[in-house]
C-alpha cells in the first residue's frame, strides 16, 4: 500500500477521537496520537482495534506498546500486511 | 510521585469498544478479567481498572521518560471500593479510587500526602478544559502555599509534564492533571 493510501486510511480511523483540530489538519509521519492529536489514552485500544479491522490484521501486546504516532502505526500495518 | 486518571462514563459508555473481548484483551490480565466479571458491574469495573493502571503509568511513565502503551505490565489489585494497588515491574503504588454514576477517577502516590479536586466543566472544547484545569490546580497550590495566586505559574517542561513555579522559581510539588469528556481533576504531591 502506497504511504499516502495508508496515512488516509489511518486518518480516518483516528479522527472521531482527535482532540486538536490544528494537529489533526497538519497530521504527518511524525504526528503522535496522545503529545500531538490529544487523543485520551482510555482510546488508545479503540485505535488499535480500529487498524486491526480495517487492515484485517492482529496486533500483539508487545506489538502496541510502541503504537503511539502515525509513523509507528505505519509501519506495524506494513509488516504485518506484508507478510 | 503523582498521577491521577478520570473517567467520563457516560462519554466512555459512547466512544469505546468496551465491550468486546479483544478490547478486554489488550488491557487486562486474566486476573483482571475474572474481577471485571466478578458481579454486575462490568462496565465501571472496566473503568476502575483502567484508572488505577493509568494513574500508575503515568507516574512510572515520567521516572522511566518514555511513553509506552503496555496496560497489562500494570496489575491491579483491587483492595475495597476505594483502595487498591498496582504493581508494576517490583513497585507497588497505591490507588484510592472515586466512583459516582457519572465518572471513576482514581488517584495514585507513593506517598501518602496529596490534594486532588475534581470539577465539571461546560464546554467540550481541550484547550478550555486544560486551562480551566491549570487555574483550578494554582489556586489550589497558592492556598495551600498561603500566597496570591499571580505568583504561582504552571509551566510545561519538555517533556510536556506540568510543573509549579513560584515567583519564577521550580517548586518540588508535583501535579498531575487529567481530563476526559465534562470531567477533570488535579492531584498535586
Amino acid at each position: 500500500m502506497k504511504n499516502e493510501d495508508l496515512i488516509a486510511k489511518l486518518k480516518t480511523i483516528v479522527q472521531p477521537y482527535v482532540q486538536d483540530e490544528d494537529a489533526f489538519n497538519n497530521l504527518s509521519e511524525e504526528t503522535t496520537f496522545v503529545g500531538d492529536l490529544k487523543i485520551n489514552s482510555a482510546n488508545l485500544v479503540d485505535i488499535i482495534l480500529d487498524v486491526e479491522d480495517e487492515f484485517d490484521i492482529r496486533i500483539e501486546n508487545e506489538e502496541m506498546e510502541q503504537m503511539l504516532s502515525v509513523k509507528a502505526a505505519m509501519a506495524i500495518v506494513n509488516s504485518k500486511i506484508a507478510s | 510521585m503523582i498521577g491521577n486518571d478520570i473517567v467520563d462514563l457516560e462519554f466512555a459508555k459512547r466512544n469505546s469498544r468496551w465491550q468486546e473481548q479483544r478490547f478486554l484483551d489488550k488491557l487486562f490480565t486474566t486476573e483482571e478479567q475474572d474481577f471485571i466479571r466478578s458481579d454486575d458491574q462490568q462496565f465501571q469495573n472496566i473503568w476502575r481498572l483502567w484508572t488505577m493502571k493509568e494513574s500508575v503509568y503515568k507516574i512510572t511513565s515520567r521516572a522511566e521518560g518514555k511513553i509506552r502503551f503496555n496496560p497489562t505490565d500494570f496489575k491491579c489489585i483491587v483492595l475495597d471500593s476505594n483502595q487498591g494497588h498496582v504493581i508494576y515491574k517490583s513497585q507497588s503504588i497505591a490507588t484510592a479510587t472515586t466512583t459516582d454514576k457519572s465518572f471513576i477517577q482514581t488517584t495514585a502516590c507513593s506517598n501518602p500526602q496529596w490534594i486532588s479536586k475534581l470539577f465539571q466543566f461546560s464546554s467540550l472544547d481541550y484547550p478550555t478544559q486544560h486551562s480551566e484545569s491549570v487555574q483550578q490546580a494554582i489556586k489550589a497550590y497558592a492556598a495551600y502555599k498561603n500566597v496570591v495566586d499571580k505568583f504561582v505559574a504552571v509551566i510545561k517542561n519538555s517533556r510536556g509534564i506540568p510543573q509549579f513555579y513560584m515567583n519564577g522559581h521550580l517548586q518540588p510539588e508535583q501535579l498531575s492533571l487529567t481530563h476526559h469528556g465534562l470531567y477533570g481533576a488535579f492531584a498535586i504531591a
